[in-house]
C-alpha cells in the first residue's frame, strides 16, 4: 500500500489522462492522507486538467506543421 | 549587459515561427473565425506576409507580439473579403432586424476582438493563450508529447510508436510538463 512520492507522481499524472488503474488510485489517494507535499501536488494537477479542458485548446496537426515548415522555407 | 541603443531588444527567427508561434497564433485564430481550416490559412498567411514586411521589423515588439498584429490585420481581411454585398444583407438580417442605424456588423465584430461572447468566453479565450504560451516555453519534445496527448488526445501507445519513445519516457516528458506547465501558469489561474 505503501508508495514513494515519485511513484505517487506517476499515478496522479496517468490519473489525469484516465489511465491508472483502479488499485493505483487506491494506493495514491492514501499515500495523499499522510502527504501534504503530493496532496498539493494533486489538487493542482486535477485543477491544471480541468483548466486544459475549460480552454478547448487545438493544435495544428504534426503532418500540416511540416507542410507550413516547407512552404515557409520556399520563401526564405 | 546595458542594452546597446543602436541594437534591437528582439530579432526575427522566421526558421522557427511554425515551431513556436503556430499553434498560438492558431488558437488566437480560431477564437475569431470559428473554422479551423481558415484558421490555419490564416496563421499560414500571417507568416508569409511577416517575411514579406521583415525589413521592417525594428525589433521594439517581441516577435510573436509582432506576428499577432499581423494575424489581427489578416482576421479584419478575412472579414471584409466575406462582406460582399450578398454576404453583408444575410448577415444582416440575422443581426438586428429593421433598425437602419444598426450599423455594419462585420466591422463591430472586428473591432471587438471578442466578438459579443460573454465574461465565460472571454474568460476561456484567455485561459488557452495563457496555457499555449506556457507549452511554447516547453523544451520542443516535452511540448509535441504534452500536446499530443492531453490537447489531440492520443493514445499512449500510439504516440510512442510516433515518437519512438518507451511509455516510461513518456510518463516523465508528461511529469516533467505538466510540473513546468503548473509553474508557469499564473498563480491566478488556480
Amino acid at each position: 500500500m505503501m508508495i514513494s512520492c515519485d511513484e505517487a507522481a506517476d499515478i496522479c499524472n496517468k490519473k489525469q489522462y484516465k489511465e491508472a488503474s483502479w488499485w493505483q488510485v487506491q494506493k495514491l489517494r492514501f499515500h495523499i492522507l499522510i502527504c501534504k507535499t503530493c496532496n498539493l501536488y494533486s489538487t493542482k494537477n486535477t485543477k491544471f486538467t480541468s483548466l486544459c479542458e475549460k480552454a478547448k485548446l487545438q493544435v495544428i496537426s504534426n503532418e500540416d506543421k511540416e507542410a507550413m515548415k516547407k512552404e515557409l522555407e520556399k520563401k526564405l | 549587459m546595458r542594452p546597446n541603443k543602436h541594437m534591437p531588444a528582439h530579432e526575427l527567427h522566421p526558421e522557427n515561427w511554425v515551431d513556436q508561434y503556430a499553434d498560438y497564433l492558431f488558437n488566437y485564430a480560431i477564437t475569431r473565425v470559428s473554422d479551423t481550416e481558415i484558421a490555419k490559412d490564416l496563421v499560414q498567411e500571417t507568416f508569409f506576409a511577416g517575411l514579406k514586411s521583415a525589413k521592417n521589423y525594428k525589433g521594439d515588439a517581441a516577435e510573436r507580439t509582432w506576428l499577432i498584429a499581423i494575424l489581427k490585420r489578416k482576421v479584419i481581411d478575412h472579414y471584409r473579403k466575406i462582406n460582399s454585398k450578398k454576404g453583408k444583407a444575410e448577415v444582416r438580417m440575422s443581426y438586428n432586424s429593421g433598425d437602419e442605424d444598426s450599423g455594419d456588423w462585420l466591422e463591430e465584430k472586428v473591432a471587438d476582438p471578442f466578438g459579443k461572447g460573454g465574461d465565460d468566453t472571454i474568460e476561456n479565450r484567455e485561459l488557452g493563450l495563457a496555457i499555449q504560451d506556457c507549452i511554447s516555453k516547453l523544451p520542443k519534445k516535452q511540448s509535441m508529447v504534452f500536446s499530443m496527448k492531453t490537447i489531440q488526445g492520443m493514445s499512449t501507445e500510439d504516440i510512442c510508436n510516433e515518437l519512438g519513445i518507451n511509455p516510461s519516457n513518456l510518463w516523465v516528458m508528461i511529469h516533467r510538463a505538466r510540473t513546468a506547465l503548473m509553474g508557469c501558469m499564473n498563480q491566478n489561474w488556480f
